[in-house]
């Protein structure tokens, strides 16, 4: 990660060398306007002094005796300026006549070598002059006498190393007093800078907590100036992030509540459909986009009959579940204890009413069907009255007053439930459903779906069964809506009386009940399927019944215990061959006492073994019964490799059959019933191994 | 005499349930094995099946067996069949299901795998 810079360090910094570099550069500046100062200066004193003892000098020329007033004067004044190295008067000859050392009045004077001239801003009279050479800086006067002409000339030098300590020493002092200055400069840029830079320290540590997660604690900066906004911005992003924090939890709780409810509500509900003597009940329940409460159950009562519940609960989400499942738990609770639907209405109508909050109702059909004479008897608290389609195409709408449970409180409703009765004759079709179905509105419109195309849709698949109707309903109601959204759960409960002779058969469709005949007995006037199969199947039943030793089981599956013994007693399957044996014929016996005979108390199977002649394995079982025919068509090897297979843990009983028995066929023969012949092959032979990739 | 299905014991061992069944494991039956099994994985425990009385397992038997051993293994729990009857084991040979069933020779083999 790299290192973040501070910024307010970086400007601080900047400030100082600038006011740092700014007090430098100026006072460069000022030191060479100093030195020049100081230079012309100390040129001025210079020539001052020189026409100074010019002055005075041009009356003592005039005299006999010069020296004896110029030496004092000079002898003086080259002791109190011991600086000036050169003090001299001297007259036109060259003749010096003043100076401090008194050796050297009298002496010819010698020029300084080397003089060049200095410029200068300062006035020179003629004959004067100012100049160095590389030692001395001289001014030089001429003597004038009073009426003109030149009596002399005065010398007066100063040491370059003078005037450099001159210079020099101020500038030591200048550049003291600028280093204070710039130092002081830098503190106080220091200082100010960085104070007022301090809120991008604090602006930095805020966003690296908001960073971090802390939303809570805001930026606390009253500046007024742009970092004062920036904190403000700063501050009222992260309440938004909290905010949007806040909502995004709350929807992720919703989602899983309505997951839960969505999860509730579908294990209330029978997971498939019932058959009961010659009755089908198919249902389902397709979940609006909010979960509602809609609920439907078909539950067998002690006394063998079927009750059939469908509800709509005035709620949705998981309020409206749970009402559902208190439902659920209520009517199953009662179902054997009141034997009327009304009273069993009333009874659910109590309970709810002191557990439901105020306002919240129910609408419930209650309805027990007798499978073996079709009768239903039922109830309806406030729900629509179900569609009854009878085996001729007449539509009936057979309705029960009620007004909803715990629409009123106190028990009134009870008042108003009553019991109907109706028989279901073979052909009929009952269906009950919640308003979600029949008040489905078009995609486009307010037409909502209604109740005759209800009918429409039912008589279009009543022939092909319970199943089929319920999803008819379902395609027709989609197709109806065209794309819209359901408001509302969609619930349908289908009971289906199935006709005893085959559909599209002209025989009376309204005969009541079939005194006891079985199915494969009604077929018996008709011709057998499959031709030449079945008169092999009965030439094989005859051939049975010849050799004997069959096996008669009831159609239930405890008594399918008995396959274990007989197995074991036949000739030609050794332990391990009856055991397999036993295995396959379970799944099929089990097969038809589930499906064929679909719980008719008096159905029964017979069993015979028809082992082959000496010296070739295995043999032939041949199976009879008066049930329902099997249809085995469409049968392909389960792959259990399949996850979803394992998962579905059904629909195994065809793979083991057919991987023990080498053969499987099913046939119809006349008079008789149907007549399931396998072909064992024994298992050393490797027989019945399926081959899967088929 | 009649071999209902039925649980006989169970106990726990540590993070895993041991139950023990005996009888005809059929379409009847196979209730009563879903309804342990579930109660032992709403336990958030791992699950040793001891079949080795057994005495007949259907294809709604076998099924419920697969049903189980996948439902445990979304929820990252772990299922061993212990001591598998001769019933059960001709089954699981018909139907070549060996991959799919994770069988142990004894309840301690299956715990300790369990463990491990």
């Amino acid at each position: 990660m790299k290192p973040v810079w501070s910024l307010r360090w970086i400007v601080t910094g900047a400030a100082m060398v600038l006011v740092g570099g700014s007090v430098a550069g100026v006072s460069a500046v000022y030191d060479r306007a100093a030195s020049q100062a100081i230079s012309t200066q100390v040129e001025a004193a210079l020539l001052l002094r020189a026409r100074q003892l010019a002055g005075a000098a041009s009356g003592a020329l005039l005299t006999d005796f010069p020296e004896l007033t110029l030496h004092p004067l000079l002898r003086d004044l080259g002791q109190r300026q011991h600086e000036l190295a050169l003090l001299v008067v001297h007259d036109r000859d060259g003749i010096v006549h003043g100076h401090p050392d008194v050796r050297a009045l009298g002496t010819r004077f010698t020029r300084p070598a080397g003089l060049v001239d200095v410029p200068t801003r300062e006035e020179l009279a003629p004959g004067e002059s100012l100049a160095r050479n590389g030692e001395l800086l001289i001014a030089s006067t001429p003597v004038l006498h009073p009426r003109g002409g030149i009596l002399g000339v005065v010398w007066v030098g100063l040491p370059q190393g003078h005037l450099g300590h001159l210079l020099a020493e101020a500038r030591a002092r200048q550049r003291l007093g600028f280093a204070g200055f710039a130092g002081g400069s830098m503190i106080i840029a220091l200082l100010l800078v960085s104070r007022m830079l301090r809120p991008l320290g604090e602006v930095r540590a805020g966003i690296a907590r908001i960073a971090g997660g802390d939303l809570d604690s805001p930026l606390r900066i009253r500046d007024r100036t742009e970092l004062g906004r920036l904190a403000q911005a700063v501050n009222d992003m992260a309440a938004r992030l909290k905010r949007a924090q806040a909502e995004m939890l709350e929807r992720e709780r919703l989602a899983t509540e309505m997951g839960l409810a969505r999860r509730l509500q579908r294990s209330l509900l029978p997971r498939e459909g019932r058959s009961a003597a010659r009755f089908r009940i198919e249902g389902e329940q397709w979940a609006a986009s909010e979960v509602g409460g809609d609920w439907y159950d078909v539950i067998e009562r002690e006394d063998g009959k079927l009750a059939i519940a469908v509800a709509d609960v005035a709620g949705k989400g998981l309020a409206g579940c749970l009402v559902a499942a208190m439902l659920a738990a209520l009517v199953r609770g009662l179902r054997d204890v009141e034997c009327s639907p009304a009273t069993l209405l009333a009874a659910v109508d109590r309970a709810l009413g002191e557990t439901l909050p105020a306002g919240s109702f129910v609408t419930l059909w209650y309805g027990v069907l007798d499978p073996a004479s079709g009768e239903l008897v039922f109830a309806s608290a406030g729900h629509n009255p179900p569609l009854l389609r009878r085996a001729d195409g007449r539509i009936e709408w057979p309705r029960s007053t009620g007004i909803p449970l715990a629409a009123i409180r106190g028990g009134a409703v009870a008042r108003t439930l009553r019991d109907e009765t109706l028989r279901l004759l073979p052909g009929d079709v009952l269906v009950q459903y919640t308003d979600g179905l029949n008040e489905a509105f078009a995609a486009e419109g307010e037409e909502i779906f209604g109740l005759e195309r209800m009918a429409a849709a039912t008589g279009a698949a009543a022939p092909r069964g319970a199943r089929a109707i319920v999803e008819e309903l379902h395609a027709a109601v989609t197709a109806w809506r065209a794309g819209g959204g359901a408001h509302d759960d969609e619930t349908v409960v289908v009971l289906h009386h199935e006709m005893a002779t085959a559909p599209g058969d002209d025989h009376d469709a309204t005969a009541s009940g079939n005194g006891g005949r079985t199915p494969a007995q009604d077929h018996a006037g008709e011709s057998a399927v499959g031709g030449n199969g079945a008169a092999d199947a009965g030439a094989l039943l005859a051939e049975a019944r010849r050799r004997g030793g069959a096996l008669r089981l009831p159609a239930t599956l405890e008594a399918l215990e008995g396959l274990r013994a007989w197995t074991r007693r036949q000739d030609g399957l050794g332990r391990d061959d009856a055991a397999r044996v036993e295995l396959a014929l379970h799944e099929v016996c089990a097969n038809i006492v589930e499906h064929g005979y679909r719980g008719t108390p008096d159905g029964a199977l017979e069993l015979w073994w028809l082992p082959e002649s000496e010296g070739t394995a295995g043999g032939r079982f041949v199976i009879l019964d008066q049930a329902w025919p099997f249809r085995a068509d469409n049968w392909t090897a389960s792959d259990f490799a399949d996850p979803e297979v394992r998962r579905r843990g059904r629909g195994f009983g065809l793979d083991i059959l057919h991987r023990v028995m080498a053969d499987v066929r099913y046939e119809q023969v006349a008079a008789e019933g149907n007549v399931t012949i396998l072909r064992f092959a024994g298992a050393s032979s490797g027989a019945g191994e399926v081959v899967r990739d088929v | 005499m009649s071999e209902a299905f039925e649980v006989v014991a169970g106990e726990t061992r540590g993070r895993a349930a041991v139950v023990r069944v005996r009888g005809r494991l059929d379409s009847g039956g196979v209730q009563v094995l879903l309804a342990h099994t579930s109660k032992v994985l709403a336990a958030n425990q791992n699950l040793v099946l001891n079949l080795s009385a057994v005495t007949f397992l259907g294809s709604s038997g076998v099924g419920a067996l697969l049903v189980t051993v996948e439902l445990f293994r979304e929820h990252r729990h772990e299922v061993r069949i212990a001591e598998a009857s001769q019933a059960v084991m001709m089954v699981i040979q018909v139907l070549n299901l060996e991959p799919f069933l994770p069988l142990e020779p004894s309840e301690e083999a299956a715990l300790s795998k369990l463990a491990a």
